[in-house]
């Protein structure tokens, strides 16, 4: 019998429909918000990812000799790369291990499934895999082909099955398992390689109306193996004709750079969970800020790792050189790269407090190191009882990140960097490197005027592999600012951007709004690159012939228009050289660092530091890295001697301190006068003048002359302050004889000479003749205040001085007037002297002011005259 | 047109429009990525009709009679599954039968319904908590089975269909707000000790997105994002059938059948989305009005577990896709790709059509005008006037003209 139903129940009716009515009137408020309130924001995001920018790359500006040949040019470049993840994806060989895997495992030998999963085989193995399946694809393709569709599984579980029963490594299985049955998807498509089933959407399609794989494919067994034959024929070519190395060889290597892959990948998950361990237990990540600095310590004390261990770096070391030989780990070979570059060939006991401590921190030893902390945390965790409880949270946390990292992109090999389009286009056709994963990629290059030689390599500077400049003009063209103007990086354009969209039939369409690339300007530069050329070779001349330790630099100015004709210097780079050098610049530049930063922390005191220091810049002077022509001033010291006796005596007869006609008795070169005095260099002579003079004027006539004073380009601000405070601390006489703490560069003599050779009327030196298509012009200075007759008296001087030390006729012919002068060095370098020789020609009507310099040589300055003599001559018959 | 009449036509028009409406919004998901499910779709909702059209044939009386029969039958395939199911995206839930894939927990939906509403007919007195165990421990089994597959939130529809037919079956408001505070605690407890990592991420994820890394955002809350993306961009009028920019470039996973709201709400907007859920009210609502028509207990109480089941898991669906409920795949009644739920749907419409169709012969069961056209055959009535004085006093209950029952 029915029971009754009471009244009520027909109430709860509406009270079930009220219920609902709410839930949905709740619903209706969310959908509101989302489709009203929130859709512009929406809407915006969702645009945003429908369009993607494509960088178009602006071309770097050229640097132009004075008559607009290259010293420097952009070039196209393309780089032949291989993606290792590329070629797993898209060779036959792994798409039908793996579909043979999925379904039809029996195939597969038994012992495919046994290889040993030890870490350091598994290049190996992966080799071996490839050569099994190739060797047994026949029997394979046949298999396979006859399946019926329907024996084609995706279900994921059952994939995932198949893969570990094989036992296929965990870091091997290249993507998740959700991604697994696209993966035999596509795999499928490599094998079908036709038009007719070439794309996802046939496949499936055909799938659902075929019944034998064959069918669907619309292949031949035949025909598959064909096509893996070809593969395998292209990759043993390529490899023979173009890697000229064996295919097995060739493969490995490939396979070591899948690897590296593998092996970063586990890296980033092992970090991650560290990361999550600390997180977790310590509450952050970043222990380096998280921790105070008693609890830092306190824990490093306790994961002991002390800091007084410094010295057991040495089974460290070794630990690392054998990991190095076992593995190829790029990690570790970095590491040992910063620590031999501390190192130098030299033992852990002869090394300084402050490098060991250097190297300490490079092979991550120290205590202070929040990452080797954190390491040592985790890995204390994970051996403990906490870790085993909470197994599941972690283990699910490293899961994660594995499928979140593996192959996201994986590093590209480049098998062949910089060559032409040409070349890079027929070897990626002709092997059909297309197919295997293989990609052309473009890129630019730079071009060097003479690379072979080093023509003004220094000068121009380089740029590395990746495009960055190294030093030099280059360096310094790049260097941008809002107040700069034209010399706002004149070289680097602007890159452009292409705007795509991407419709809803998938495809990506370019649409308005992109930029079109601004490329760089061109620079034309003041030089003229034969008569660089020659100067090089004249100065290399110069530097072997007297006996220079460290190098010869001279440069030449056009005393009518401020531009400078040469700048050149001994010994010069390659382009391969200049690199090399770089790097040894920068080790020397970062042990400078690592010395600095012991005495800020007290680790060294400031007396071992200036030592140090000395010592470091000595070995950087060595370095034919930098060009010395202009910085041999800054980067290490170089007194020009009585060079600047020429301007002492202009101030000294100017301000009337010694009248012509008053004789000076010196105890050297006999009774002088004041043209006496400069034409003999007398020492004692100018240091009674300075006397008369003082310090601050005589600084103050110098810098009148343009001592000191920046040039565009080649000489900072910031270097000629420094030098410039040096300077007002020394004595007098040092000063006025150019000796001491006065330090010069060749270009900054012959620009005080071209002020004098100006009669005082002074003007910046410029480098530069043309931006683009803005011409420049030198900036006329300061007027100094001295009578013709004075310069005149000078140049008279100089006249002898140069009939001294050159031939006469030469003298003659050329008007070459100079001074000589013969700076002494101290410290290492005592008994050696910067032999000097610096003028105008022609000394009745200026044309040239130059200034040459031997260095480190034994001999006095008279010995280079005879070089500026040739340097001049050579310049005036060129200029012709 | 009897009101029976124009509720039949209603129910069966409405799930119809949905089924359509599902196999338009099907043509424009699948086309993209060159699945044609969209056919196996179409299929299925002719079969889904021809099943709609046959089960009111079979007296519904017949059906509560045989209801512990089908609901143990059901019960033994959703034991089956676990041994010979077949397994997709880590879940067995399947049974293979002639390459048709079934779904026992979808059939369970409607045996459950109907066992209960047995169950309950012959439980009178609700006063004491005790007597609700035996639908308790009749819910457990199913759900029980159906938690293991592992189907979180089929198994959790089961509660509410349970608690509503207790509801309107006379159950004490306390007992049931009891049972709600009880079950909101073992929610908790299932939360932490009996959920899958999974689980409890997309909980979290729902719940607890501002306080994720974007890491995680990205890695947990995908779809999630994807789906109010979706919805966002729709606007008042949406996109246009398949010109839905998320749908066409596949970026929302699962949308022809978990997510298939969210590609609606991006094609046809607001408007779209209302036309739905007015749908899906009225549906309820006419499903509710056939269980107040109704004379007959077990009729009354399988047509408010259906109501709830389809209302619930509607509304389940939409607050997934629409952010405010955990990820989980429930599909959408009617529209979402999926045979065994557009087959379990048409049958559950088309069970309420046959309770309104058909009276119960129990004079218990019948409405009133029943019972006076019976009385009118049994004691004679010609020419509008009864005879009988106990006709005379039934008269002024029936406001329309009776007619005459027809007996079978």
């Amino acid at each position: 019998m029915s029971t009754p139903i009471p009244i009520r129940s027909e109430r709860r009716l509406g009270v079930v429909f009220a219920a609902f009515l709410a839930l949905f009137i709740l619903m209706s408020g969310r959908l509101f918000e989302l489709q009203f309130l929130r859709s512009d924001a929406i809407e915006t995001g969702v645009a945003k990812r429908r369009h993607r920018y494509q960088k178009l790359q602006a071309y770097r500006g050229n640097i132009l000799d004075r008559q607009g040949r290259p010293f420097a040019t952009t070039v196209n470049r393309y780089d032949l790369a291989f993606l290792p993840a590329n070629f797993r994806e898209r060779n036959g060989i792994d798409a039908l291990q793996d579909l043979l895997i999925a379904w039809c495992p029996e195939v597969l030998p038994a012992e495919f499934g046994e290889i040993p999963l030890r870490f350091n085989d598994r290049v190996i193995e992966r080799l071996q895999r490839f050569h099994q399946v190739y060797s047994l694809r026949q029997r394979g393709i046949e298999k396979l082909l006859s399946l019926s569709v329907s024996d084609l599984v995706f279900e994921k579980s059952h994939l995932v099955r198949r893969f570990e029963k094989i036992r296929y490594p965990a870091g091997e299985l290249i993507l998740p398992p959700s991604k697994l049955k696209r993966r035999l998807e596509t795999a499928l498509l490599i094998l079908a390689d036709n038009e007719v089933c070439s794309t996802l959407r046939d496949l499936r399609s055909r799938m659902a109306t075929f019944e034998n794989l064959a069918e669907v494919l619309a292949v031949t067994p035949e025909s598959v193996n064909q096509g893996l034959e070809d593969q395998w024929e292209k990759l043993q070519h390529f490899s023979d004709q173009i890697v000229s190395t064996r295919p097995g060889l060739f493969l490995t290597k490939m396979f070591e750079m899948e690897q590296r892959d593998l092996v970063r990948v586990h890296r980033r998950v092992e970090n991650s969970l560290d990361d999550a361990i600390c997180a977790i237990e310590l509450g952050s990540h970043d222990l380096g800020h998280h921790l105070s600095k008693e609890q830092f310590e306190s824990l490093a004390a306790e994961l002991d790792l002390g800091r007084d261990k410094v010295q057991e770096l040495e089974p460290v070391l070794k630990e690392l050189l054998e990991q190095e030989a076992q593995a190829d780990n790029n990690e570790i070979a970095k590491k040992l790269a910063a620590a031999r570059e501390i190192l130098r060939g030299r033992q852990l006991k002869s090394l300084a407090p402050y490098e060991l401590k250097s190297l300490a921190r490079v092979l991550e030893f120290w205590d202070d190191d929040p990452q080797r902390l954190k390491r040592a945390f985790a890995k204390r965790f994970k051996a403990s009882p906490a870790f085993v409880g909470r197994r599941e949270e972690y283990l699910k946390i490293e899961k994660e990140w594995h499928r979140t990292l593996q192959f996201k992109g994986g590093v590209p090999f480049t098998l062949f960097r910089g060559c032409g389009f040409p070349v890079a286009a027929q070897v990626w056709r002709s092997f059909g490197l297309g197919e295997l994963g293989f990609e052309v990629r473009a890129s630019q290059g730079r071009s060097y005027w003479a690379d072979e030689k080093g023509v003004a390599a220094q000068l121009i500077g380089r740029r590395n592999g990746s495009g960055d400049p190294l030093g030099g003009l280059e360096l310094a063209l790049s260097i941008g600012g809002k107040d700069k103007g034209i010399w706002n990086a004149p070289l680097v354009g602007h890159d452009g951007v292409l705007r795509k969209r991407q419709e809803l039939d998938g495809r990506w369409r370019i649409i308005d709004g992109g930029r079109e690339p601004k490329h760089g300007k061109d620079v034309w530069l003041t030089l003229d690159r034969e008569m660089q050329a020659e100067a090089e070779t004249l100065m290399g001349e110069m530097f072997a012939s007297l006996g220079s330790r460290t190098g010869a630099a001279c440069c030449v100015i056009d005393v009518e228009t401020g531009e400078i004709v040469l700048l050149a210097s001994a010994p010069t780079s390659s382009g391969a050289d200049y690199l090399e050098r770089y790097l040894e610049e920068a080790t020397l530049r970062r042990a400078l660092g690592a010395a600095k930063n012991a005495r800020d922390s007290g680790d060294l005191s400031t007396q071992d530091y200036i030592e140090i220091q000395r010592r470091i810049r000595e070995e950087l002077y060595y370095l034919a890295f930098f060009e010395r022509s202009v910085e041999a001033g800054t980067v290490t010291q170089s007194p020009p001697g009585s060079v600047l006796k020429c301007f002492a005596a202009a101030a000294l007869a100017q301000e009337g301190l010694f009248k012509v006609n008053e004789i000076f008795d010196c105890p050297e070169k006999g009774p002088v006068n004041i043209w006496l005095a400069l034409e003999r260099s007398s020492n004692p002579f100018f240091w009674e003048g300075a006397k008369r003079l003082g310090r601050a004027a005589l600084i103050d006539w110098y810098q009148q002359f343009g001592l000191f004073r920046p040039i565009p380009l080649l000489t900072k601000q910031r270097d000629c302050d420094a030098r410039l405070k040096q300077v007002r601390n020394d004595a007098p006489k040092n000063i006025v004889i150019g000796q001491g703490s006065v330090s010069l560069s060749v270009l900054e003599v012959a620009s005080m000479m071209t002020n004098l050779a100006r009669g005082g009327r002074c003007v910046e030196p410029m480098i530069v003749k043309r931006i683009g298509s803005v011409d420049l012009k030198a900036k006329d200075q300061n007027r100094i205040e001295v009578d013709r007759a004075i310069f005149d008296e000078i140049t008279q001087a100089m006249l002898r001085v140069s009939g001294h030390y050159v031939d006469p006729k030469k003298v003659e012919e050329l008007g070459l007037a100079g001074k000589t002068g013969t700076a002494e060095l101290g410290g290492k370098d005592k008994g050696l002297y910067n032999a000097w020789f610096a003028g105008f020609a022609p000394a009745s009507k200026p044309k040239y002011a130059f200034a040459v310099v031997a260095e480190r040589t034994g001999l006095m300055g008279k010995t280079t005259a005879p070089f500026a003599a040739r340097l001049i001559e050579m310049v005036m018959r060129l200029k012709k | 047109m009897s009101e029976r009449r124009l509720i039949v036509f209603a129910i069966g028009f409405l799930a119809l429009s949905l089924a359509i409406c599902g196999l338009a919004v099907q043509s424009s998901v699948l086309d993209v990525t060159g699945n044609l499910g969209h056919r196996t779709q179409a299929k299925w909702v002719l079969l889904s009709v021809f099943a709609a059209g046959v089960i009111p044939f079979i007296r519904h009386r017949v059906l509560m009679r045989h209801s512990y029969l089908v609901f143990g039958a059901v019960l033994l395939l959703l034991a089956a599954v676990p041994i010979v199911g077949v397994s997709r995206n880590f879940s067995q839930r399947w049974l293979e039968v002639g390459g048709f894939s079934l779904q026992p927990s979808e059939l369970m939906k409607i045996a459950f319904v109907l066992a209960l509403a047995r169950l309950l007919r012959y439980r009178g007195d609700f006063s004491k908590l005790g007597n609700l165990i035996p639908a308790g421990l009749l819910m457990a089994l199913p759900v029980g089975l159906i938690f293991r597959q592992p189907d979180l939130s089929t198994a959790i529809l089961f509660v509410p269909t349970t608690l509503s037919m207790l509801f309107v079956a006379g159950a004490r408001k306390k007992h049931i707000a009891m049972i709600l505070c009880g079950g909101a605690l073992a929610a908790i407890f299932v939360f932490f000790f009996f959920l899958e990592p999974y689980q409890r991420e997309r909980v979290t994820s729902t719940f607890g997105s501002g306080s994720m890394t974007k890491a995680e955002l990205e890695r947990e809350g995908f779809q999630l994002d994807q789906s109010i993306q979706s919805i966002g961009i729709g606007g008042m009028f949406g996109k246009g059938w398949a010109n839905g920019t998320q749908n066409r470039l596949n970026r929302l996973p699962y949308r022809h059948n978990d997510f298939i709201f969210a590609v609606l709400a991006e094609e046809f907007g607001f408007v779209g989305c209302t036309l739905l859920f007015g749908s899906i009210l009225t549906l309820l609502l006419l499903i509710l009005r056939v269980a107040y028509l109704t004379r007959d207990t077990a009729g009354r109480l399988t047509c408010v577990g259906l109501g709830t089941m389809f209302a619930f898991q509607s509304l389940v669906h939409i607050g997934v896709n629409l952010g405010v409920v955990p990820t989980t795949g429930m599909t959408l009644p009617f529209v979402s790709a999926g045979g065994t739920s557009l087959l379990t749907f048409s049958v559950a419409m088309s069970l309420v059509a046959s309770i309104v169709m058909q009276p119960s012969r129990g004079f218990g069961g019948l409405s009133i005008r029943e019972q006076l056209a019976r009385l009118e055959a049994i004691v004679g009535f010609r020419g509008g006037k009864a005879s009988h004085p106990a006709l005379q006093q039934m008269r002024p209950m029936v406001k329309s003209k009776p007619r005459r029952f027809r007996s079978s």
